[in-house]
C-alpha cells in the first residue's frame, strides 16, 4: 500500500466524494481483512467496516498530511473493533463460524479457514498487519503492546503452519 | 503472501454506495481526533525528562564542570562522540569502533573547548583518510535538552568543518542533526554499538524504506547511508553538499554490464538505483523488454552479478507433467554449480516444487563467501532465476546447530518433534517442539554461538 497516496486521499476525502470512494476502494480490503481477524465473522465484520468508515469519513475533517496514515487508519478500525467485542460480550453473542458467504470458491475457503483454525489471535494479527498492511514489526510490536520478537516468532510460525497445512492438502 | 490478500480480497463486500449514504446523514454528528497509539512507556519517559530537567537546573546552579550538558557525535566511519559540559568544554570521549579510537589515539581531549576538539578530529580523519573526495560524507549530532542551543551548536559545527574541509579542498557532504533527547534512540545505538547519531539516521531510512532493518545498515558507513538518504529521498534531515558516489562503479559501467548479459541492446531502464542489501552496497536495475520483466542486482563495487530474475509476460503452462520427462536431481545440481562456476559446495538442499503449473527444481548451496539461490525448470532444465547473497563464511553445519540448540534445551533429539533447520543471511535457525514446550533458536553460522532464543508454553 502506498502511504502517499492514502494520505494525498485522506486529505480531501471529507469534501470530495470520488477521493472517498477511491480511497474506500484501496484500502477497504486491508480493513476487512484486519477486522476478521479479530471478529473472526463474516457478517460482523461488515458491520463493522462500514462503522470503520464512517468514522474515517468524520475523523478525516481533523486529519493532517503524516506519512504514516495507515497507522491513523489502524487506530480507528482498532477501537471499532473493540468496540464490537464488548457489545458481543454485553449480549453474550458467540459466533464460533466464520460463515464465509455462499458462493466463495473453495480455494479462498481453505486459505480463510486455515487462517482462522490454525492460527492462534496474535499470529493471525500479526500476519495480517505485516504482510497485508505493510507495518513493521517494531510498529506492530508498539501497537499490540509486545516485543519486536514476539511479532516476529509470531509471524514466523503462523505462516509455517499455514505452509504446512497447504502443502498436504495441495 | 499475496494468496491471503487474493483471498481477503474475493470476500470483501464493497458497501460504499451504502457507507456513503450513511456517512452523510451522520455527519456533524462528532468531531473525532484520532490519537495514533504512542510507545507504551511514555509515562516512565516523561518521568525521566522531568527528572533530566531537575538535573540540568541543578547543573546550571551548581555550574558543575563534569555534568554533561550536550552531546556532539561525529561519524564518518569512525565514530565518535563528545560529551561537554554547560561551558562547551569536552568532558567525557566516548569511541564507538576501532576507527574511532585510532582517530582519538592518544589525544587528551578532556577539559579543551568543543571547537578544538572537533577541529582536532577532523584533522586527524583527513590525515588517517577516512576523509577525501571519494568519501566525503560527515555526520554532526548534537543531542541534549536544550532545543534552542543544539541548534545553534549544530549551526557553527557543521560550518566550522565545512571550511576546514574546503581548506583542505575538499567538498564535503555534511549530514547535520539536532536530536532530543530519547532514550530509546539510546538503547538502540547501544545495542549495536553505534552513535546516537547514526541510529537516528538508520530509523530514519527504516521510515521511509520497509525494507531496511536496522542490523543491515548498522554496518554501513556514513558515506554509504548519505548516499541512501539521498536516493531514498528523506527530507527530515538536513544535508549541506553532494554526497559522493565515486568509491562505487558508475551508471555508465552499469548499463553496459547488463546489455552484455542480457543481450538487449539500450534496453528502457526503469530503475538504476544504488541501494543496500543485507548490509552490501548495490545497484538495483529494473528494465522491461518484450513484456518480460528483467531485474538484476550488481555489487556496487566491482559490478557483479548478484541477482537476475526475468518474470515473462505470459507463463509457458506446461500441460504435460509426466516426471519421467524431467530432469534429475544431480543434473539439476550440475547446471546450477556450472553456472556459479564453482566445484565445492556445502549446505546443499534441493527442493522440487510446482509454482503455477511449473514444475522446478529450487536449489541452494554455499560456496565459499556467497550463499547461492538458484530455480531451475524441471523440463528444460534452464536456470530461471539465481541470486548470490554474501554470508559470513559458515562454519557451522546443520547438524552441529542442531546439537547446539539441543544442548543448550537440555534435551534429546528423541524428545523433541518437529524439527526444523534453516540457513538464515548469518544464522540458523532452528525450532521444534515437545510436548510442551516450543523452541526457537537462532544460531550465529561462523562461531556457534547462540543469538537469541525463545522458549514459549506450547497451547
Amino acid at each position: 500500500m502506498d502511504n502517499k497516496t492514502i494520505d494525498q486521499l485522506l486529505l480531501k476525502l471529507f469534501s470530495d466524494e470520488k477521493a472517498f470512494k477511491e480511497f474506500y476502494e484501496y484500502t477497504h480490503t486491508l480493513v476487512f481483512a484486519y477486522i476478521m481477524s479479530l471478529l473472526k465473522n463474516y457478517d460482523n465484520s461488515r458491520d463493522v467496516m462500514q462503522e470503520v468508515y464512517i468514522k474515517i469519513y468524520q475523523a478525516s475533517q481533523n486529519y493532517y498530511s503524516m506519512r504514516k496514515p495507515l497507522a491513523w487508519i489502524y487506530t480507528i478500525a482498532r477501537n471499532e473493533c473493540y468496540m464490537q467485542i464488548r457489545r458481543d460480550k454485553y449480549t453474550d453473542e458467540y459466533h464460533d463460524n466464520i460463515s464465509l458467504p455462499q458462493n466463495t470458491d473453495q480455494n479462498t475457503q481453505m486459505i480463510l479457514e486455515n487462517l482462522f483454525t490454525l492460527l492462534n489471535e496474535k499470529e493471525r494479527q500479526v500476519i495480517v498487519m505485516h504482510s497485508l498492511w505493510g507495518f513493521k514489526h517494531h510498529e506492530i510490536a508498539e501497537f499490540l503492546q509486545i516485543s519486536i520478537s514476539t511479532s516476529l516468532s509470531c509471524y514466523h510460525r503462523g505462516m509455517k503452519k499455514m505452509k504446512k497445512e497447504m502443502e498436504i492438502k495441495l | 503472501m499475496n494468496k491471503l490478500y487474493k483471498a481477503f480480497q474475493t470476500i470483501t463486500p464493497n458497501d460504499f454506495e451504502k457507507t456513503n449514504k450513511e456517512a452523510q446523514i451522520r455527519n456533524n454528528e462528532t468531531n473525532i481526533y484520532v490519537e495514533i497509539p504512542k510507545k507504551r512507556k511514555d509515562y516512565k519517559l516523561s518521568l525521566i525528562g522531568l527528572i533530566c530537567i531537575i538535573c540540568i537546573g541543578f547543573s546550571f546552579i551548581l555550574k558543575n564542570n563534569s555534568t554533561v550538558f550536550a552531546t556532539v557525535g561525529i561519524d564518518v566511519n569512525p565514530s565518535v562522540e563528545l560529551n561537554i559540559n554547560a561551558k562547551e568544554e569536552i568532558v567525557e570521549v566516548i569511541t564507538h569502533n576501532e576507527a574511532g579510537q585510532k582517530i582519538v589515539g592518544d589525544m587528551k581531549l578532556e577539559g579543551s573547548h568543543i571547537d578544538v576538539g572537533m577541529n582536532a578530529l577532523i584533522g586527524s580523519m583527513l590525515k588517517e583518510g577516512y576523509i577525501n573526495e571519494l568519501k566525503n560524507s560527515l555526520l554532526i549530532s548534537v543531542t541534549g535538552n536544550n532545543k534552542e542551543e543544539n541548534e545553534k551548536m549544530r549551526k557553527r559545527i557543521s560550518q566550522d568543518i565545512d571550511e576546514l574541509l574546503k581548506g583542505n579542498h575538499i567538498q564535503g557532504a555534511i549530514i547535520s542533526q539536532s536530536l532530543d533527547k530519547s532514550n530509546d534512540l539510546e538503547s538502540l545505538a547501544q545495542k549495536y554499538h553505534i552513535s546516537v547519531g547514526k541510529a537516528e539516521i538508520i530509523q530514519q531510512l527504516m521510515k521511509q524504506n520497509s525494507k531496511y532493518t536496522f542490523e543491515s545498515l548498522k554496518d554501513l558507513t556514513v558515506n554509504d547511508l548519505n548516499i541512501l538518504l539521498t536516493n531514498n529521498k528523506v527530507v527530515d534531515i538536513r544535508v549541506d553538499g553532494e554526497v559522493s558516489t565515486k568509491s562505487y562503479i558508475d551508471q555508465e559501467k552499469v548499463k553496459q554490464i547488463i546489455q552484455e548479459d542480457s543481450q538487449i541492446k539500450q534496453p528502457t531502464y526503469q530503475k538504476i538505483e544504488l541501494d543496500c542489501d543485507d548490509g552490501y552496497m548495490v545497484y538495483e536495475v529494473e528494465f522491461t523488454y518484450n513484456g518480460n520483466e528483467y531485474e538484476y542486482e550488481l555489487d556496487a563495487k566491482d559490478g557483479k552479478i548478484l541477482k537476475k530474475e526475468i518474470e515473462k509476460k505470459t507463463l509457458e503452462h506446461h500441460q504435460d507433467n509426466h516426471t519421467s520427462q524431467h530432469i534429475s536431481q544431480s543434473q539439476a545440481r550440475t547446471i546450477a554449480m556450472n553456472h556459479a562456476k564453482v566445484s565445492e559446495v556445502s549446505n546443499y538442499k534441493i527442493e522440487k516444487d510446482n509454482d503455477d503449473g511449473v514444475w522446478q527444481y529450487e536449489i541452494e548451496f554455499v560456496s565459499g563467501k556467497n550463499k547461492y539461490e538458484y530455480t531451475i525448470d524441471a523440463i528444460s532444465g534452464k536456470v530461471l532465476d539465481y541470486e548470490i547473497e554474501k554470508i559470513k563464511s559458515v562454519k557451522i553445519t546443520h547438524e552441529q546447530a542442531k546439537q547446539k540448540a539441543l544442548k543448550h534445551a537440555g534435551l534429546s533429539q528423541q524428545q523433541t518433534r518437529d524439527m526444523e533447520i534453516e540457513l538464515e543471511d548469518y544464522y540458523y535457525e532452528v525450532s521444534f517442539e515437545t510436548s510442551s514446550y516450543e523452541y526457537e533458536y537462532k544460531i550465529d553460522v561462523e562461531t556457534g554461538k547462540i543469538i537469541d532464543y525463545e522458549k514459549e508454553q506450547n497451547d
